[in-house]
Protein backbone atom coordinates (compact mmCIF):
# COMPACT_ATOMS: atom_id res chain seq x y z
CA UNK A 1 0.00 0.00 0.00
CA UNK A 2 2.90 2.41 0.93
CA UNK A 3 4.56 2.12 -2.15
CA UNK A 4 1.48 2.03 -3.90
CA UNK A 5 0.92 5.44 -2.64
CA UNK A 6 4.97 6.51 -2.65
CA UNK A 7 4.12 6.08 -6.42
CA UNK A 8 1.96 9.17 -6.36
CA UNK A 9 3.47 10.86 -3.83
CA UNK A 10 7.65 11.52 -3.55
CA UNK A 11 8.76 11.14 -0.45
CA UNK A 12 6.85 12.49 2.15
CA UNK A 13 7.17 8.33 4.03
CA UNK A 14 6.76 9.79 7.50
CA UNK A 15 3.08 10.87 6.32
CA UNK A 16 2.02 8.35 4.56
CA UNK A 17 2.64 5.80 6.93
CA UNK A 18 0.88 8.08 9.53
CA UNK A 19 -1.91 8.39 7.13
CA UNK A 20 -2.34 4.63 6.51
CA UNK A 21 -1.91 3.70 10.37
CA UNK A 22 -4.36 5.94 11.21
CA UNK A 23 -6.91 5.25 8.01
CA UNK A 24 -6.30 1.59 9.83
CA UNK A 25 -6.81 2.34 13.46
CA UNK A 26 -10.39 4.04 12.24
CA UNK A 27 -9.01 7.63 13.35
CA UNK A 28 -9.79 10.94 11.06
CA UNK A 29 -6.83 12.76 10.38
CA UNK A 30 -5.54 16.86 10.40
CA UNK A 31 -2.54 16.70 8.02
CA UNK A 32 -1.07 20.44 8.26
CA UNK A 33 1.64 21.82 6.20
CA UNK A 34 2.19 25.06 3.78
CA UNK A 35 0.47 24.59 0.18
CA UNK A 36 1.99 22.87 -2.28
CA UNK A 37 3.02 19.85 -0.50
CA UNK A 38 0.09 17.01 -1.79
CA UNK A 39 -1.60 16.95 1.28
CA UNK A 40 -4.89 17.27 -0.92
CA UNK A 41 -3.06 14.78 -3.16
CA UNK A 42 -2.34 11.98 -0.48
CA UNK A 43 -6.03 12.03 0.65
CA UNK A 44 -7.47 11.68 -2.93
CA UNK A 45 -4.33 9.13 -3.51
CA UNK A 46 -5.77 7.01 -0.17
CA UNK A 47 -8.74 7.14 -1.39
CA UNK A 48 -8.01 6.02 -4.53
CA UNK A 49 -5.55 3.49 -3.15
CA UNK A 50 -8.79 1.51 -0.83
CA UNK A 51 -11.27 1.89 -3.84
CA UNK A 52 -13.28 3.65 -2.01
CA UNK A 53 -15.81 7.04 -2.56
CA UNK A 54 -14.21 10.55 -2.40
CA UNK A 55 -15.57 13.85 -1.90
CA UNK A 56 -13.70 16.83 -1.74
CA UNK A 57 -15.12 20.10 0.27
CA UNK A 58 -13.22 23.50 -0.24
CA UNK A 59 -14.18 25.34 2.99
CA UNK A 60 -14.72 29.12 2.79
CA UNK A 61 -15.78 31.59 5.15
CA UNK A 62 -19.71 31.74 3.74
CA UNK A 63 -19.81 27.73 3.70
CA UNK A 64 -22.74 26.31 5.53
CA UNK A 65 -23.74 23.19 7.96
CA UNK A 66 -26.01 21.86 4.91
CA UNK A 67 -23.34 22.73 2.29
CA UNK A 68 -21.49 19.42 4.21
CA UNK A 69 -24.17 17.38 5.69
CA UNK A 70 -27.25 17.57 3.56
CA UNK A 71 -30.60 19.61 3.50
CA UNK A 72 -34.57 19.07 3.43
CA UNK A 73 -36.13 19.94 -0.08
CA UNK A 74 -39.89 20.81 -0.42
CA UNK A 75 -40.70 19.41 -3.64
CA UNK A 76 -43.34 21.21 -5.33
CA UNK A 77 -45.19 18.42 -7.12
CA UNK A 78 -45.44 15.81 -4.36
CA UNK A 79 -46.22 18.51 -1.30
CA UNK A 80 -43.60 16.82 0.83
CA UNK A 81 -39.89 17.36 1.69
CA UNK A 82 -36.99 14.89 0.46
CA UNK A 83 -33.23 15.18 2.07
CA UNK A 84 -30.16 16.09 -0.69
CA UNK A 85 -27.67 14.37 1.16
CA UNK A 86 -24.04 16.14 1.35
CA UNK A 87 -20.82 15.61 0.11
CA UNK A 88 -19.96 13.90 3.85
CA UNK A 89 -21.14 10.83 2.72
CA UNK A 90 -18.67 9.53 1.30
CA UNK A 91 -15.76 6.78 2.44
CA UNK A 92 -13.46 9.73 2.43
CA UNK A 93 -14.00 13.46 2.72
CA UNK A 94 -11.91 15.92 2.18
CA UNK A 95 -12.38 19.32 4.46
CA UNK A 96 -9.81 21.60 2.68
CA UNK A 97 -8.35 24.25 4.44
CA UNK A 98 -11.16 23.16 7.04
CA UNK A 99 -9.88 26.49 9.16
CA UNK A 100 -11.62 29.03 6.35
CA UNK A 101 -14.74 27.74 7.61
CA UNK A 102 -16.38 29.24 11.24
CA UNK A 103 -17.00 27.17 13.80
CA UNK A 104 -20.59 26.16 13.01
CA UNK A 105 -20.01 24.89 9.48
CA UNK A 106 -16.84 22.93 11.26
CA UNK A 107 -19.24 21.86 14.27
CA UNK A 108 -21.19 20.56 11.49
CA UNK A 109 -18.07 17.49 11.13
CA UNK A 110 -18.98 16.57 15.16
CA UNK A 111 -21.27 14.06 14.77
CA UNK A 112 -20.50 12.60 11.35
CA UNK A 113 -16.79 11.89 13.23
CA UNK A 114 -17.36 10.62 16.48
CA UNK A 115 -21.11 9.03 15.68
CA UNK A 116 -20.83 7.93 11.78
CA UNK A 117 -23.80 9.22 11.31
CA UNK A 118 -25.81 12.46 10.42
CA UNK A 119 -29.10 13.92 11.53
CA UNK A 120 -30.95 16.14 8.68
CA UNK A 121 -34.24 17.75 10.21
CA UNK A 122 -35.96 14.50 11.71
CA UNK A 123 -33.86 12.09 9.75
CA UNK A 124 -30.54 10.30 10.74
CA UNK A 125 -28.67 8.79 8.12
CA UNK A 126 -25.71 6.43 8.69
CA UNK A 127 -22.67 7.29 6.87
CA UNK A 128 -20.79 4.87 4.48
CA UNK A 129 -18.32 2.26 6.17
CA UNK A 130 -15.23 3.43 6.46
CA UNK A 131 -15.60 7.20 6.71
CA UNK A 132 -12.87 9.02 7.07
CA UNK A 133 -12.19 12.83 7.40
CA UNK A 134 -9.04 13.88 5.92
CA UNK A 135 -8.57 18.09 6.44
CA UNK A 136 -6.00 20.28 5.37
CA UNK A 137 -4.40 23.15 7.21
CA UNK A 138 -2.48 25.57 6.56
CA UNK A 139 0.01 26.71 9.27
CA UNK A 140 1.59 30.14 7.53
CA UNK A 141 -1.18 32.51 6.07
CA UNK A 142 -3.71 32.59 9.40
CA UNK A 143 -5.73 35.94 7.86
CA UNK A 144 -9.57 35.16 7.62
CA UNK A 145 -9.05 31.78 9.61
CA UNK A 146 -11.24 30.40 12.38
CA UNK A 147 -9.20 28.22 15.12
CA UNK A 148 -10.90 24.95 15.33
CA UNK A 149 -13.60 24.22 18.66
CA UNK A 150 -11.41 22.11 21.03
CA UNK A 151 -13.82 19.65 20.66
CA UNK A 152 -13.73 19.31 17.23
CA UNK A 153 -10.02 18.75 17.17
CA UNK A 154 -10.08 16.08 19.94
CA UNK A 155 -12.20 14.00 17.55
CA UNK A 156 -9.47 14.26 15.03
CA UNK A 157 -6.99 10.72 15.85
CA UNK A 158 -3.29 12.31 14.36
CA UNK A 159 -2.34 15.66 13.40
CA UNK A 160 0.40 14.86 10.66
CA UNK A 161 3.02 17.75 9.75
CA UNK A 162 3.44 17.45 6.45
CA UNK A 163 7.37 19.46 5.74
CA UNK A 164 9.43 20.54 2.64
CA UNK A 165 10.70 17.45 0.44
CA UNK A 166 14.48 16.85 0.08
CA UNK A 167 16.34 18.24 -2.83
CA UNK A 168 16.73 14.90 -4.30
CA UNK A 169 12.77 14.32 -3.76
CA UNK A 170 11.56 17.41 -5.40
CA UNK A 171 13.98 16.12 -8.41
CA UNK A 172 12.14 13.37 -8.99
CA UNK A 173 8.75 15.32 -8.52
CA UNK A 174 10.21 17.30 -11.25
CA UNK A 175 11.24 14.04 -13.32
CA UNK A 176 7.96 11.36 -12.91
CA UNK A 177 5.17 14.67 -13.33
CA UNK A 178 6.71 18.02 -15.01
CA UNK A 179 3.40 19.32 -15.54
CA UNK A 180 1.30 16.55 -15.66
CA UNK A 181 -0.96 15.72 -12.70
CA UNK A 182 0.20 12.65 -11.11
CA UNK A 183 -1.72 9.23 -11.51
CA UNK A 184 -3.38 8.14 -8.50
CA UNK A 185 -3.25 4.34 -7.61
CA UNK A 186 -6.02 2.04 -8.09
CA UNK A 187 -6.96 -1.76 -7.55
CA UNK A 188 -4.38 -2.14 -4.39
CA UNK A 189 -6.66 -2.73 -1.86
CA UNK A 190 -10.24 -3.26 -1.26
CA UNK A 191 -12.72 -1.39 1.48
CA UNK A 192 -13.09 -5.34 2.82
CA UNK A 193 -9.46 -5.19 2.95
CA UNK A 194 -9.59 -2.06 4.80
CA UNK A 195 -11.97 -3.52 7.12
CA UNK A 196 -10.05 -6.39 7.69
CA UNK A 197 -7.19 -4.42 8.46
CA UNK A 198 -8.91 -2.91 11.44
CA UNK A 199 -10.61 -5.73 12.27
CA UNK A 200 -7.25 -7.33 12.66
CA UNK A 201 -5.40 -4.30 14.25
CA UNK A 202 -8.10 -4.19 16.91
CA UNK A 203 -6.76 -7.63 17.97
CA UNK A 204 -2.91 -7.04 18.24
CA UNK A 205 -2.05 -7.56 21.72
CA UNK A 206 -0.64 -4.58 24.02
CA UNK A 207 1.69 -6.11 27.00
CA UNK A 208 0.47 -4.96 30.23
CA UNK A 209 3.50 -2.64 30.97
CA UNK A 210 2.86 -0.70 27.69
CA UNK A 211 -0.47 0.54 28.83
CA UNK A 212 1.29 1.82 31.13
CA UNK A 213 3.35 3.66 29.46
CA UNK A 214 0.70 4.91 27.32
CA UNK A 215 -1.37 6.27 30.45
CA UNK A 216 2.19 7.32 31.85
CA UNK A 217 2.91 9.56 28.88
CA UNK A 218 -0.88 11.19 28.46
CA UNK A 219 -0.64 12.02 32.39
CA UNK A 220 2.70 13.26 31.98
CA UNK A 221 0.86 16.24 29.62
CA UNK A 222 -1.81 16.95 32.67
CA UNK A 223 0.97 17.63 35.20
CA UNK A 224 1.65 21.25 36.15
CA UNK A 225 4.33 22.39 33.26
CA UNK A 226 5.26 25.72 31.50
CA UNK A 227 4.31 25.58 28.67
CA UNK A 228 0.84 24.12 28.72
CA UNK A 229 -2.17 25.19 30.61
CA UNK A 230 -4.28 21.85 29.42
CA UNK A 231 -3.47 18.12 28.89
CA UNK A 232 -4.44 15.43 26.29
CA UNK A 233 -7.56 13.91 27.24
CA UNK A 234 -8.51 10.15 27.59
CA UNK A 235 -9.59 9.70 24.36
CA UNK A 236 -5.71 10.62 23.66
CA UNK A 237 -4.74 7.73 25.20
CA UNK A 238 -7.09 5.57 23.69
CA UNK A 239 -5.76 6.68 19.91
CA UNK A 240 -2.00 6.37 21.05
CA UNK A 241 -3.37 2.93 21.59
CA UNK A 242 -4.86 2.21 18.51
CA UNK A 243 -1.77 4.12 16.53
CA UNK A 244 0.59 1.69 18.04
CA UNK A 245 -1.78 -1.34 17.66
CA UNK A 246 -1.90 -0.38 13.62
CA UNK A 247 1.92 0.82 13.35
CA UNK A 248 2.29 -2.94 14.82
CA UNK A 249 0.24 -4.82 12.23
CA UNK A 250 1.94 -2.56 9.35
CA UNK A 251 5.22 -3.76 10.51
CA UNK A 252 3.60 -7.46 10.43
CA UNK A 253 3.68 -7.74 14.34
CA UNK A 254 0.70 -9.32 16.13
CA UNK A 255 2.26 -7.51 19.88
CA UNK A 256 2.97 -3.76 20.67
CA UNK A 257 6.70 -2.72 21.37
CA UNK A 258 7.68 0.19 23.15
CA UNK A 259 8.64 2.03 19.38
CA UNK A 260 5.17 1.63 18.38
CA UNK A 261 4.12 3.73 21.41
CA UNK A 262 6.67 6.24 21.37
CA UNK A 263 6.56 7.08 17.64
CA UNK A 264 2.30 7.11 17.86
CA UNK A 265 2.57 9.81 20.55
CA UNK A 266 3.59 12.77 18.89
CA UNK A 267 1.01 12.73 16.35
CA UNK A 268 -1.74 12.02 18.59
CA UNK A 269 -0.90 14.31 21.42
CA UNK A 270 0.64 17.56 19.28
CA UNK A 271 -3.03 18.97 18.44
CA UNK A 272 -4.63 17.78 21.88
CA UNK A 273 -2.65 20.23 24.00
CA UNK A 274 -3.64 23.51 25.43
CA UNK A 275 0.12 25.73 24.78
CA UNK A 276 -0.14 29.01 26.98
CA UNK A 277 1.50 32.48 26.03
CA UNK A 278 5.34 31.21 27.15
CA UNK A 279 5.23 29.26 24.16
CA UNK A 280 4.76 32.51 22.17
CA UNK A 281 6.68 35.22 24.61
CA UNK A 282 9.69 32.76 24.58
CA UNK A 283 9.44 31.68 20.83
CA UNK A 284 9.43 27.76 22.22
CA UNK A 285 8.07 25.35 19.68
CA UNK A 286 5.01 23.35 20.13
CA UNK A 287 6.92 20.51 18.97
CA UNK A 288 9.95 20.57 20.73
CA UNK A 289 7.34 20.62 24.02
CA UNK A 290 5.84 17.45 23.26
CA UNK A 291 8.80 15.89 22.11
CA UNK A 292 10.57 16.69 25.52
CA UNK A 293 7.70 15.97 27.48
CA UNK A 294 7.62 12.12 25.46
CA UNK A 295 11.20 12.06 26.38
CA UNK A 296 10.37 12.53 30.37
CA UNK A 297 8.39 9.36 30.62
CA UNK A 298 10.92 6.37 31.28
CA UNK A 299 10.41 3.63 28.44
CA UNK A 300 9.12 0.09 30.06
CA UNK B 1 70.10 18.87 20.12
CA UNK B 2 68.53 20.53 23.16
CA UNK B 3 68.18 24.36 21.04
CA UNK B 4 66.52 22.02 18.15
CA UNK B 5 63.50 20.99 20.95
CA UNK B 6 63.15 24.39 22.05
CA UNK B 7 62.44 25.76 18.41
CA UNK B 8 59.96 22.68 17.67
CA UNK B 9 58.59 23.40 20.88
CA UNK B 10 58.34 27.38 20.51
CA UNK B 11 56.52 26.58 16.95
CA UNK B 12 54.08 24.50 18.59
CA UNK B 13 52.73 26.34 20.74
CA UNK B 14 52.44 29.32 18.67
CA UNK B 15 50.77 27.43 16.24
CA UNK B 16 48.06 25.92 19.07
CA UNK B 17 47.56 29.46 20.67
CA UNK B 18 46.86 30.41 17.06
CA UNK B 19 44.38 27.64 16.42
CA UNK B 20 42.43 28.53 19.72
CA UNK B 21 42.42 32.27 19.18
CA UNK B 22 40.76 31.18 15.75
CA UNK B 23 38.50 28.75 17.26
CA UNK B 24 37.66 31.75 19.43
CA UNK B 25 36.64 33.92 17.16
CA UNK B 26 34.53 31.11 15.41
CA UNK B 27 31.66 30.15 17.84
CA UNK B 28 28.71 28.66 16.19
CA UNK B 29 25.57 30.05 16.85
CA UNK B 30 23.31 27.54 18.64
CA UNK B 31 19.82 26.95 20.11
CA UNK B 32 20.98 24.79 22.67
CA UNK B 33 17.85 22.61 24.20
CA UNK B 34 20.07 20.47 26.26
CA UNK B 35 23.46 19.76 27.50
CA UNK B 36 23.77 17.44 30.56
CA UNK B 37 25.75 14.46 31.89
CA UNK B 38 24.08 10.82 33.23
CA UNK B 39 25.14 7.93 33.92
CA UNK B 40 24.59 4.53 33.18
CA UNK B 41 24.65 3.48 36.90
CA UNK B 42 24.87 4.91 39.85
CA UNK B 43 27.09 3.11 41.81
CA UNK B 44 29.94 0.93 40.98
CA UNK B 45 32.72 -1.07 41.93
CA UNK B 46 36.56 -0.37 41.50
CA UNK B 47 37.64 -0.93 38.49
CA UNK B 48 34.11 -1.87 36.98
CA UNK B 49 33.77 0.31 33.64
CA UNK B 50 30.61 2.85 33.63
CA UNK B 51 29.44 5.05 30.61
CA UNK B 52 29.13 8.51 31.42
CA UNK B 53 27.23 10.42 28.64
CA UNK B 54 26.90 13.88 27.79
CA UNK B 55 23.90 14.72 25.56
CA UNK B 56 23.20 18.00 23.97
CA UNK B 57 20.52 18.99 21.58
CA UNK B 58 20.71 21.86 19.29
CA UNK B 59 17.65 23.47 17.26
CA UNK B 60 20.42 23.43 14.16
CA UNK B 61 21.65 20.68 11.71
CA UNK B 62 25.35 20.25 12.60
CA UNK B 63 27.62 17.42 11.78
CA UNK B 64 29.70 17.72 15.13
CA UNK B 65 29.62 20.19 18.24
CA UNK B 66 32.48 22.31 18.40
CA UNK B 67 34.38 23.49 21.50
CA UNK B 68 32.83 21.13 24.09
CA UNK B 69 35.17 20.88 27.34
CA UNK B 70 34.35 17.58 29.30
CA UNK B 71 34.71 17.73 32.96
CA UNK B 72 37.24 16.78 35.02
CA UNK B 73 38.28 12.84 35.52
CA UNK B 74 40.62 13.01 38.27
CA UNK B 75 40.43 9.52 40.26
CA UNK B 76 38.78 7.93 37.20
CA UNK B 77 40.21 6.11 33.97
CA UNK B 78 39.40 7.46 30.64
CA UNK B 79 38.51 3.65 28.82
CA UNK B 80 37.33 5.05 25.76
CA UNK B 81 35.21 7.98 24.27
CA UNK B 82 33.09 7.93 21.29
CA UNK B 83 30.98 11.31 19.90
CA UNK B 84 28.25 10.69 17.67
CA UNK B 85 25.64 13.41 15.89
CA UNK B 86 22.24 12.52 14.38
CA UNK B 87 20.20 14.22 12.66
CA UNK B 88 16.91 14.38 14.69
CA UNK B 89 13.40 16.10 14.12
CA UNK B 90 13.84 19.09 14.82
CA UNK B 91 17.80 19.84 14.99
CA UNK B 92 20.30 17.35 16.05
CA UNK B 93 21.36 15.10 19.48
CA UNK B 94 24.91 14.62 19.80
CA UNK B 95 25.71 12.44 22.31
CA UNK B 96 29.18 11.99 23.72
CA UNK B 97 29.69 8.39 25.55
CA UNK B 98 32.94 8.51 27.79
CA UNK B 99 33.86 4.56 28.87
CA UNK B 100 35.32 4.82 32.49
CA UNK B 101 36.48 3.08 35.68
CA UNK B 102 37.46 4.20 39.21
CA UNK B 103 40.74 3.85 40.76
CA UNK B 104 39.87 4.40 44.13
CA UNK B 105 36.35 4.00 46.16
CA UNK B 106 34.01 6.85 47.59
CA UNK B 107 31.93 9.01 46.00
CA UNK B 108 33.19 11.03 43.11
CA UNK B 109 31.48 14.39 41.57
CA UNK B 110 31.61 14.72 37.92
CA UNK B 111 31.34 18.00 35.99
CA UNK B 112 30.12 20.64 34.79
CA UNK B 113 31.06 19.36 31.17
CA UNK B 114 30.88 23.28 29.18
CA UNK B 115 30.06 24.32 25.29
CA UNK B 116 31.21 27.38 24.33
CA UNK B 117 29.06 29.06 21.76
CA UNK B 118 26.94 31.92 20.39
CA UNK B 119 23.59 31.88 22.16
CA UNK B 120 21.41 31.83 19.11
CA UNK B 121 18.55 33.56 21.41
CA UNK B 122 20.73 36.78 22.61
CA UNK B 123 23.48 36.31 19.75
CA UNK B 124 26.02 36.14 22.68
CA UNK B 125 28.82 34.34 22.98
CA UNK B 126 27.75 31.94 25.59
CA UNK B 127 29.12 28.71 27.74
CA UNK B 128 26.72 26.54 28.24
CA UNK B 129 27.37 24.20 31.63
CA UNK B 130 25.53 21.23 31.94
CA UNK B 131 24.53 19.39 35.50
CA UNK B 132 26.82 17.56 37.65
CA UNK B 133 26.69 13.75 38.62
CA UNK B 134 27.70 11.61 41.25
CA UNK B 135 28.91 7.68 40.96
CA UNK B 136 29.25 6.01 44.38
CA UNK B 137 31.98 3.20 44.04
CA UNK B 138 33.17 0.55 46.19
CA UNK B 139 35.92 -1.40 46.40
CA UNK B 140 39.74 -1.54 47.18
CA UNK B 141 42.12 1.32 45.69
CA UNK B 142 43.33 0.26 42.21
CA UNK B 143 46.87 0.30 41.91
CA UNK B 144 48.02 2.43 39.08
CA UNK B 145 48.58 1.05 35.69
CA UNK B 146 51.54 -0.28 34.36
CA UNK B 147 51.82 2.40 31.57
CA UNK B 148 51.97 5.17 34.84
CA UNK B 149 54.45 3.19 36.09
CA UNK B 150 56.77 2.20 33.53
CA UNK B 151 56.48 6.36 32.71
CA UNK B 152 57.29 7.48 36.26
CA UNK B 153 59.94 5.21 37.03
CA UNK B 154 61.67 5.87 33.29
CA UNK B 155 61.89 9.61 34.23
CA UNK B 156 63.14 9.17 37.82
CA UNK B 157 65.92 6.71 36.26
CA UNK B 158 66.94 9.21 34.03
CA UNK B 159 67.56 11.57 36.41
CA UNK B 160 68.92 9.63 38.49
CA UNK B 161 71.41 8.10 36.11
CA UNK B 162 72.87 11.44 35.10
CA UNK B 163 73.06 12.32 38.79
CA UNK B 164 74.78 9.02 40.17
CA UNK B 165 76.45 7.70 37.58
CA UNK B 166 79.69 8.28 38.55
CA UNK B 167 78.59 7.19 42.19
CA UNK B 168 77.88 4.01 40.83
CA UNK B 169 81.01 3.28 38.81
CA UNK B 170 83.15 4.38 41.84
CA UNK B 171 80.55 1.81 43.75
CA UNK B 172 81.79 -0.86 41.51
CA UNK B 173 85.21 -0.39 41.72
CA UNK B 174 84.87 -0.53 45.73
CA UNK B 175 83.08 -3.31 45.50
CA UNK B 176 85.57 -5.32 42.87
CA UNK B 177 88.52 -4.57 45.53
CA UNK B 178 86.43 -5.66 48.46
CA UNK B 179 85.63 -8.77 46.35
CA UNK B 180 88.82 -9.55 45.43
CA UNK B 181 90.26 -8.82 49.26
CA UNK B 182 87.46 -10.99 51.17
CA UNK B 183 87.30 -13.78 48.53
CA UNK B 184 85.57 -17.08 50.05
CA UNK B 185 84.18 -20.31 48.77
CA UNK B 186 80.92 -20.10 46.94
CA UNK B 187 77.95 -21.01 48.93
CA UNK B 188 75.83 -23.37 48.08
CA UNK B 189 72.53 -21.76 45.78
CA UNK B 190 69.52 -21.24 47.02
CA UNK B 191 66.57 -23.24 46.07
CA UNK B 192 65.01 -22.44 43.16
CA UNK B 193 62.17 -19.58 44.22
CA UNK B 194 58.36 -20.10 43.62
CA UNK B 195 56.68 -18.97 40.17
CA UNK B 196 54.74 -15.94 41.65
CA UNK B 197 51.03 -16.29 42.29
CA UNK B 198 49.35 -15.63 38.99
CA UNK B 199 47.81 -11.68 39.20
CA UNK B 200 43.69 -12.22 40.19
CA UNK B 201 41.65 -12.09 37.33
CA UNK B 202 40.43 -8.84 36.65
CA UNK B 203 36.50 -7.96 38.56
CA UNK B 204 33.70 -9.10 36.45
CA UNK B 205 31.33 -5.54 35.80
CA UNK B 206 28.49 -5.82 37.25
CA UNK B 207 26.81 -5.56 34.16
CA UNK B 208 28.08 -8.90 33.25
CA UNK B 209 26.79 -10.62 36.33
CA UNK B 210 23.50 -9.10 36.20
CA UNK B 211 23.13 -10.47 32.56
CA UNK B 212 24.95 -14.10 33.40
CA UNK B 213 22.37 -14.26 36.11
CA UNK B 214 19.71 -13.17 34.15
CA UNK B 215 20.33 -15.61 31.18
CA UNK B 216 20.43 -18.28 33.90
CA UNK B 217 16.98 -17.50 35.42
CA UNK B 218 15.78 -17.46 32.13
CA UNK B 219 17.57 -20.42 30.65
CA UNK B 220 15.76 -22.01 34.27
CA UNK B 221 12.52 -20.28 34.17
CA UNK B 222 11.38 -19.59 30.84
CA UNK B 223 8.53 -16.62 31.92
CA UNK B 224 8.25 -13.12 30.68
CA UNK B 225 8.93 -11.80 33.89
CA UNK B 226 12.97 -13.52 33.31
CA UNK B 227 12.80 -12.19 29.78
CA UNK B 228 11.97 -8.59 31.12
CA UNK B 229 15.28 -8.56 33.57
CA UNK B 230 17.38 -10.30 30.89
CA UNK B 231 16.44 -7.23 28.46
CA UNK B 232 16.78 -4.86 31.43
CA UNK B 233 20.74 -6.33 31.91
CA UNK B 234 21.36 -6.22 28.38
CA UNK B 235 20.04 -2.79 28.06
CA UNK B 236 22.12 -1.53 30.75
CA UNK B 237 25.48 -3.10 28.96
CA UNK B 238 24.55 -1.20 25.97
CA UNK B 239 23.91 2.14 27.92
CA UNK B 240 20.10 2.49 27.62
CA UNK B 241 18.70 5.35 28.70
CA UNK B 242 15.61 5.35 30.10
CA UNK B 243 13.59 7.14 27.79
CA UNK B 244 15.22 5.52 24.78
CA UNK B 245 13.88 2.95 22.64
CA UNK B 246 15.49 0.15 20.60
CA UNK B 247 14.98 1.76 17.67
CA UNK B 248 17.15 4.84 19.59
CA UNK B 249 19.86 2.16 20.42
CA UNK B 250 19.84 0.91 16.38
CA UNK B 251 19.94 4.96 15.22
CA UNK B 252 23.24 5.63 17.88
CA UNK B 253 24.50 2.13 16.83
CA UNK B 254 24.77 1.43 21.01
CA UNK B 255 25.86 -2.18 20.29
CA UNK B 256 28.83 -0.66 18.50
CA UNK B 257 28.43 -2.58 15.48
CA UNK B 258 28.26 -6.12 17.50
CA UNK B 259 25.43 -7.60 15.21
CA UNK B 260 24.85 -10.84 18.46
CA UNK B 261 24.16 -7.84 20.53
CA UNK B 262 21.64 -6.12 18.75
CA UNK B 263 20.08 -9.37 17.35
CA UNK B 264 19.98 -10.18 21.15
CA UNK B 265 17.97 -7.27 22.14
CA UNK B 266 15.50 -7.29 19.24
CA UNK B 267 15.04 -11.49 20.22
CA UNK B 268 14.64 -10.33 24.11
CA UNK B 269 11.77 -6.96 22.58
CA UNK B 270 9.78 -9.76 21.09
CA UNK B 271 9.58 -12.15 24.07
CA UNK B 272 9.00 -8.80 26.48
CA UNK B 273 6.10 -8.01 24.55
CA UNK B 274 4.52 -10.65 22.53
CA UNK B 275 1.75 -12.21 23.58
CA UNK B 276 1.24 -14.69 26.76
CA UNK B 277 1.08 -17.74 24.99
CA UNK B 278 3.72 -16.67 22.62
CA UNK B 279 6.10 -16.22 24.72
CA UNK B 280 8.10 -18.95 25.42
CA UNK B 281 8.12 -19.99 21.76
CA UNK B 282 10.17 -16.34 21.79
CA UNK B 283 12.36 -16.96 24.38
CA UNK B 284 13.11 -20.49 23.09
CA UNK B 285 14.20 -18.14 19.55
CA UNK B 286 15.52 -15.40 21.70
CA UNK B 287 18.14 -18.03 23.83
CA UNK B 288 20.68 -19.07 21.09
CA UNK B 289 21.74 -15.60 20.61
CA UNK B 290 21.95 -14.96 24.77
CA UNK B 291 24.34 -17.65 25.20
CA UNK B 292 26.34 -17.04 22.50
Amino acid sequence: MLDALSVTIVGQRATLEALLHATIAGGHVVLEGPPGLAKTLACRALAAAVGGSFKRVQFTPDLLPSDIVGTRIFDQHSGEFTTALGPIFANVLLADEINRAPAKVQSALLEGMQERQVTIGPQTFPLPDPFLVTATMNPLDSDGTYALPLAQMDRFLVKIVVGYPTAAEEHTILERFGGDVPALPADVASMDDLRRWRSEARAVFIESRLVDYIVNLVGATRAPHPYLDRGASPRATLAIAAMARARALCDGRTFVVPDDVRASAPPVLRHRLAFNYRTLTENVSAEQVVTDLIASVPVP
Amino acid sequence: MDRFVNRVAAVLASVVFSASVAGAQTLTSLHVRKFELSLDQQSVSVGAPFHLILTAHVDEAIAALDNVSLPNLAGLEDLGDERRCTRAKNGTDCVETLTLDATAPGDRTIGPATLAAVDAQTGRPRTFESNLVTIHVTGQPKIANDTEVTSAVTDMLWAAARTAGTFVLVALALWGLLWAAFRRPHAPLPPPRAPAPEPPPPPIPDWERRLRDAVDALVREPTRANAIAVREALRAHVGAREEETFADLVARNATNGRSETLAALAAVERAAFCEDARVPEAIREALPFLTH
